[in-house]
């Protein structure tokens, strides 16, 4: 659920991020285009008046020519001034001096030559859709020149000047442009004027030739706003527009370039580079999406298992709560027991338990096939029928059957368990065994260690029908047996070696004379050595008994004080092996004649010294052992009392070994490295 | 150990109470100096009220019956209990020592 939101409101960040990057993107975009259009249009300026310049050179070459042809012409005119039709061929020499020439005339001022009348301008050139050239007097009613605008302002004029364009319906037929000049006669009046007619087209096709951009047009007008040159097309929209005087000529060019063709290219150009970034920024967004999945999946797949290692925890806790801890506090004094369970994965498919029962230790070892939860169930399940089937059952091999049947009954995964099982009898330390196929116990004996050798029994939950076989064993008072599941043996470290059975029974024999759950401990702490840094394999399961024997034991000072003590202890050493308590008076005032001797005489007056008396069973008798290092001193050669001598002829002494003598059966006396060590027995059972 | 010494006409009686161990044997050994110096009159050893004896605690009744023999008197033993009966039969004692009661 939480994660839902999560995603929601990290689509919605990403969202928004996107949207923030592509607002950056386009900002730096438009500072780019601006920043761009404004090279672009300094640019273009520099293109724009370079080529009006260009082509107002051009012009101004062409109208030149015209106006050199003319220049050139005027001495000639002016010369031949008293003869009118010389006119006619100076006329037709300037209209071959140049191609560009559409025709030329020559007007003289109003009655100039009487004999010709009032009007005289001889004109030679071209009509349009004619090749020859005609030679015509132009002037009259219908031509009346004095009135036109180039003839009375090149009258007027110091030099030559361009006309403005007109329509020639009388010469040319066309549009034209003319170079008029004054001539004038011997004192310098001004008489008339040479004309040279220059067809617009002329300058059309400079002007048309101008192409800057695809829709710029390029137009050629008169200063006083005559349009000369107009281009075909009129450009569209909002439009640059630069001029260029054409020098002298009166002219001006105009060229008109679109804004979108100005900055088309580089509107081309920005388009190109935002596409390219906005494709950039959403690749880069697409794969960190991805990636961001990807993550989202992990921490989802984190999630579930961090919730099943939490239940794992807390099943682990219940299976460690189903492991015993303590004896009852009477069996300590028989037997030490102590168990470890390492399991490999939170929850562990070995097993141990051990309780006590009517002076018998109950225990058992075992290790379900696999690991994780559904080996811990049967593992739960096998504990339960062991306490169960051993509550009313000390037959280990009825046991070990009972629990076959059962786990073999109901078993589809067939899931098998090896398993160790054991009754000992506290007071003898006689174990009766049974083992289905599991690992042989270590068996610690004065500091050596051996495998238990006994053939074992098929495994639990494969069989129903299958027997189990019991064995006896025998532990004498500090045996140490030490059971394992083979976490032990199959420990490996990274080298993949095993921990293997030479180093377990290594480990046992060292550690095998120590209360048991120190020799739990330092048994793994050797493995947690060997296996290192590796990760542990399997359940390391172990079990330890050691049988500390019957035996109980009372050290005394030799302070005659200290015979208070003996009484307590001997009372509960009769309660413990429930012993007839009418025997009480007798074993204590025996025990108490020895320890009275040993206190008052082995230590010399000023010592110290101490007495050490242990008592326990064998078989129907109490043996009881009194040892003292005092002076080496045998009672048993004292002279006996004899009673049958009147008693005012006795020894006084000598009277507590008779009494010892008496009670007991048997009274034994040794030197033995250095300590006096009288052993007694008594038998309990014919009393 | 306590021993309580009373006087009924001619006899003096000594009630011994408690257990007549090693330990309480050393104990008494002045207490019952009083008694040897009766030692001609008929001593009553009162042994109601103690459940154990030792050899040390026998060898304080042989010695006042050596004392009493020296000097004419003579020495019972009363209320003797099962466990003590037993050792003074186990050492032949009780035949040297008249019990009554």
């Amino acid at each position: 659920m939480s994660s839902k939101t999560g995603k929601y409101t990290f689509a919605k960040k990403e969202l928004l991020k996107i949207v923030a990057a592509i607002v950056v993107l386009a900002m730096v975009s438009a500072v780019y285009y601006f920043h761009i259009r404004k090279e672009s249009l300094r640019i273009a300026e520099k293109r724009a008046n370079s080529t009006l310049k260009n082509t107002e050179m051009m012009i101004s070459i062409r109208m030149g020519k015209i106006e050199t042809v003319v220049n050139s012409i005027q001495p000639m005119v002016e010369y031949a001034l008293d003869d009118p039709e010389a006119m006619y061929d100076i006329a037709r020499h300037t209209v071959e001096s140049s191609s560009r020439i559409m025709g030329a005339g020559i007007a003289f001022k109003e009655d100039y030559y009487p004999e010709k009348g009032r009007w005289f301008e001889p004109y030679v050139g071209y009509q349009k859709g004619c090749d020859t050239m005609v030679s015509v007097q132009l002037g009259g009613p219908d031509h009346d020149y004095f009135q036109m605008e180039w003839f009375q302002k090149g009258m007027a004029s110091e030099k030559g000047r361009w006309s403005d364009p007109y329509y020639d319906n009388a010469g040319g037929k066309a549009y034209m442009m003319s170079y008029g000049l004054p001539i004038r006669d011997s004192l310098g009046e001004v008489v008339g004027v040479i004309n040279a007619d220059v067809t617009i087209d002329t300058l059309a096709s400079i002007v048309n030739s101008v192409t800057l951009y695809p829709h710029s047009t390029c137009a050629l007008m008169t200063q006083s706003g005559a349009s000369v040159v107009t281009p075909p097309t009129k450009p569209k929209g909002k439009c640059h527009v630069f001029s260029e005087a054409v020098d002298g000529k009166n002219l001006v060019l105009i060229l008109t370039i679109p804004d979108a063709d100005m900055y088309n290219r580089l509107r081309r150009s920005t388009l190109f580079f935002v596409l390219l970034a906005l494709t950039g920024i959403l690749t880069v967004f697409f794969i960190a999406y991805r990636s961001i999945q990807n993550l989202w999946k992990l921490n989802e797949v984190r999630a579930k298992e961090q919730h099943i290692e939490d239940e794992l925890a807390i099943a682990r806790d219940i299976q460690q709560s189903l492991l015993p801890s303590t004896l009852l506090s009477d069996a300590g004094k028989y037997v030490d027991v102590g168990g470890l369970q390492v399991p490999a994965k939170f929850v562990g498919g070995d097993l141990y338990d051990y309780y006590v029962r009517d002076g018998k230790l109950l225990f058992c070892i075992g290790d379900v096939s696999g690991k994780g939860v559904p080996a811990a169930l049967l593992m739960a399940i096998a504990h339960s029928l062991f306490r169960t089937l051993s509550a009313r059952d000390e037959r280990p091999d009825s046991i070990m059957q009972a629990l076959n049947s059962s786990v073999s009954d109901n078993n589809p995964d067939i899931m098998f368990i090896t398993m160790f099982l054991g009754v000992m009898d506290l007071s003898t330390g006689i174990i009766r065994y049974c083992n289905a196929g599991h690992n042989p116990p270590i068996l610690v004996k004065n500091g050596r260690a051996e495998f238990l050798s006994t053939e074992p029994s098929l495994l639990l939950g494969v069989e129903p029908s299958a027997q189990y076989t019991a064995h006896e064993m025998a532990l004498t008072p500090g045996d140490t047996l030490l059971l394992y599941t083979d976490g032990l043996t199959e420990a490996e470290n990274i080298q993949k070696d095993l921990f293997g059975e030479k180093r377990a029974l290594d480990a046992a024999a060292e550690f095998g004379s120590l209360p048991a759950k120190e020799q739990l401990s330092h048994i793994r702490e050797r493995v947690s050595q060997f296996v290192d840094h590796a990760e542990q394999s399997d359940d390391l399961t172990l079990l330890s008994i050691r049988y500390l024997s019957a035996e109980q034991q009372l050290t005394l000072t030799n302070n005659i004080h200290e015979l208070e003590r003996l009484e307590p202890f001997l009372m509960e050493f009769f309660d413990r092996h429930n012993l007839d308590m009418a025997l009480l008076p007798s074993v204590n005032l025996a025990l108490e004649e020895v320890l009275a001797n040993v206190i008052m005489y082995a230590y010399q007056e000023g010592t110290q010294g101490e007495v050490n008396l242990s008592a326990k069973i064998d078989n129907e008798d109490i043996l009881v052992e009194i040892k003292d290092m005092g002076v080496p001193f045998n009672p048993l050669q004292q002279q006996e009392v004899n009673l049958d001598v009147p008693l005012e002829e006795r020894q006084i002494g000598g009277l507590g070994i008779f009494i010892i003598k008496e009670i007991m059966d048997k009274v034994e006396y040794a030197r033995e490295d250095g300590w006096n060590v009288l052993r007694m027995r008594k038998s309990f059972g014919s009393c | 150990m306590n021993i309580t010494i009373t006087e009924e006409g001619a006899t003096i009686i000594a009630a011994f109470d408690g257990r007549l161990d090693t330990v309480a044997a050393q104990q008494i050994a002045e207490t019952i100096d009083p008694l040897l110096q009766h030692a001609d009159q008929n001593i009553i050893l009162d042994c109601e009220k103690m459940p154990f004896i030792s050899s040390s605690g026998l060898r304080i009744f042989l010695k006042i019956r050596k004392e009493v023999a020296a000097k004419g008197g003579k020495v019972y033993l009363r209320n003797v209990c099962p466990d003590v009966m037993q050792v003074f039969k186990m050492t032949k004692l009780d035949a040297i020592f008249e019990t009554i009661g």
